[in-house]
């Protein structure tokens, strides 16, 4: 069968080709060619260029590992391919995460929303103080000071 | 889902939000001190936590108890969570009236021996202890199993009593009033090994196993039924083990066991052991996995020429536990992946060093978010120690 390529276009209008299976990575798209006629561009309103090609690069890196095994993952390839995803979200600012984020739950590719999430999770959570979790991620308290008072004495490590 | 609320602990900026389930499928990736700590941030974020909870897995943390031998039995406690790979130091700010000296059994119980009275602890950071009355026979080194909703005690008894095997069992249902029932005595073959240092003990909802570790005769004994059954083998047919211990990881009866003789220890080999309903007596061994040879290597660093005589294993969930009877050093952990085999291997220091005027209690605890919560409300406080780097 000859390799089958898929067009996806950004909000923002910008234009991808990818081969047929790096764009089924994500599961939202099967759904969006049926419903569409096949050889028309899929439009992806929620995701824009720059983050719709950072996507693309994750599918294109993680499909050429699963072909590349051959059923019988090598140890090896699992072990650069872990490496490559921390160093992929290593590269990227905290707004690409989040639409990452997004992105990735919106096109439901499992494997690149549990990635983003764990390394949120690590990076910007993970051994932070409350105080320090709300600057980091710009969050205001909505506690009254009344409840944080209460909680606060609840839990007084927490707050350190 | 990306609902535009301001203001109301959304991250990021208005074009990005990122709240309810995404919120809560980062916070599934926390650990448990850190998913407490997020129920802070905001009311959003609180419920979150709450939904996160769903799908979040707990590992069972690992408790290391330093204990004076001598009043007023001082304790310290460190827990190792396997999610975060770290060290946390527990501290109770109220002050704990130490009964005596622990024991550990199972993995999940701690329990208190005097004249006067018996105690045990079931929860998870064993805060909670029930004093019930003393068994009838006078034991010292005995094996101890909470079974559904009885308690166990077999063996270990005092050096003169007429029965070594003798076996005891409280029904825990009756608050405050149940009375020790003498059962059917331990098989006789045991009568070599009566007692905790040589049997160990792997307990379900259902069941308590029994097996010397040396020579892996065992026996299954049914709270129902208060009696046992006939006597098992506990030897998988392919090696020769000279040590083993049970324990239970979930569902799974897991044995691990010392291959080689003592004087030449080749490594430690790990079992799933099924027993079938129909036929008892009929075990079958599924090989789940062998301790890396680094690992291996590892749990004996201190004194390669002293004979590594038994290990000392704990399991829960989807976690195991090894290590040197008689060492404290080094432990090794692995966990237990969905297909039933061992997989992410991992040493850890135990950093509780414990000194000759001090006793070593190692239990092993499923900890959820709710045990965590009420440990807080009692007055236990966690800091975080170290973290050990995951080899």
């Amino acid at each position: 069968m000859s390799k089958k390529n898929i067009v996806l276009k950004s909000s923002n209008g910008i234009i991808f080709e990818v081969e047929e299976a790096v764009a089924l990575q994500s599961e939202t798209i099967p759904y969006m060619i049926e419903d569409d006629c096949a050889n028309d561009t899929i439009p992806l309103a929620n995701v824009t260029g720059d983050i719709l090609a950072l996507v693309i690069e994750y599918c294109k890196k993680h499909v050429v590992v699963a072909d590349g095994d051959g059923g019988g993952s090598s140890s090896s390839s699992q072990e650069d391919l872990k490496n490559w995803d921390a160093q992929f979200m290593n590269d990227l600012d905290q707004s690409k995460i989040f639409n990452l984020l997004l992105a990735a739950d919106f096109l439901n590719i499992k494997t690149l929303f549990d990635l983003t999430c764990q390394f949120v999770a690590d990076t910007m959570i993970k051994g932070k103080s409350v105080e320090e979790v709300r600057r980091t991620l710009n969050i205001e308290k909505d506690y009254t000071s009344e409840e944080e008072a209460k909680a606060r004495q609840e839990n007084e490590w927490a707050f350190k | 889902m990306m609902e535009n609320r301001k203001n109301d602990g959304v991250i990021g900026e208005e074009e990005c939000s990122i709240d309810g389930d995404i919120l809560a499928s980062i916070l599934s990736n926390l650990p448990l001190l850190d998913l407490y700590s997020a129920c802070q941030v905001s009311k959003s974020w609180n419920r979150a936590v709450f939904f996160s909870l769903r799908n979040l897995k707990t590992m069972p943390w690992l408790l290391v108890y330093t204990q004076r031998i001598m009043p007023p039995f001082i304790m310290a406690a460190m827990a190792y969570d396997p999610k975060s790979d770290e060290w946390i130091e527990l501290k109770t700010a109220s002050r704990v009236k130490h009964l005596s000296v622990y024991g550990s059994s199972h993995s999940t119980l701690l329990y208190s021996l005097s004249p006067k009275r018996f105690s045990f602890s079931v929860d998870a950071f064993h805060l909670n202890w029930r004093h019930v009355a003393p068994t009838r026979v006078w034991r010292v080194d005995p094996i101890v199993a909470v079974v559904g909703r009885s308690l166990i005690v077999a063996g270990g008894v005092w050096q003169f009593a007429d029965d070594k095997l003798a076996v005891e069992l409280l029904d825990l249902d009756i608050e405050s009033g149940g009375v020790w029932e003498r059962c059917e005595s331990m098989p006789g073959s045991l009568l070599g090994s009566p007692s905790s240092t040589w049997l160990s003990v792997a307990v379900n909802s259902e069941k308590l196993y029994v097996t010397e570790k040396r020579s892996g005769v065992a026996c299954c004994f049914d709270p129902e039924t208060r009696s046992w059954t006939e006597l098992l083998d506990f030897s998988p047919g392919d090696c020769k083990l000279y040590s083993r211990e049970i324990g239970f990881a979930g569902n799974r009866l897991i044995m691990a066991g010392i291959t080689g003789d003592e004087d030449i220890p080749t490594g430690i080999k790990l079992w799933e052991v099924a027993v079938s309903n129909e036929s008892p007596m009929n075990l079958k061994f599924e090989s789940i996995g062998s301790m890396p040879k680094a690992f291996f290597d590892k749990l004996r660093v201190i004194d390669t020429d002293r004979p590594l005589t038994s290990i000392a294993f704990n399991a829960v969930g989807d976690m195991v536990y090894i290590r040197d009877a008689a060492e404290t050093g080094e432990i090794v952990a692995a966990e237990i992946e969905g297909g039933g085999k061992l997989c992410r291997w991992r040493t850890l220091t135990n950093q509780n060093k414990c000194d000759a005027t001090e006793r070593l209690i190692v239990a092993c605890s499923k900890v959820s978010f709710s045990d965590l919560k009420r440990a807080l409300k009692d007055n236990l406080s966690f800091s975080v120690v170290s973290r050990t780097r995951q080899v």
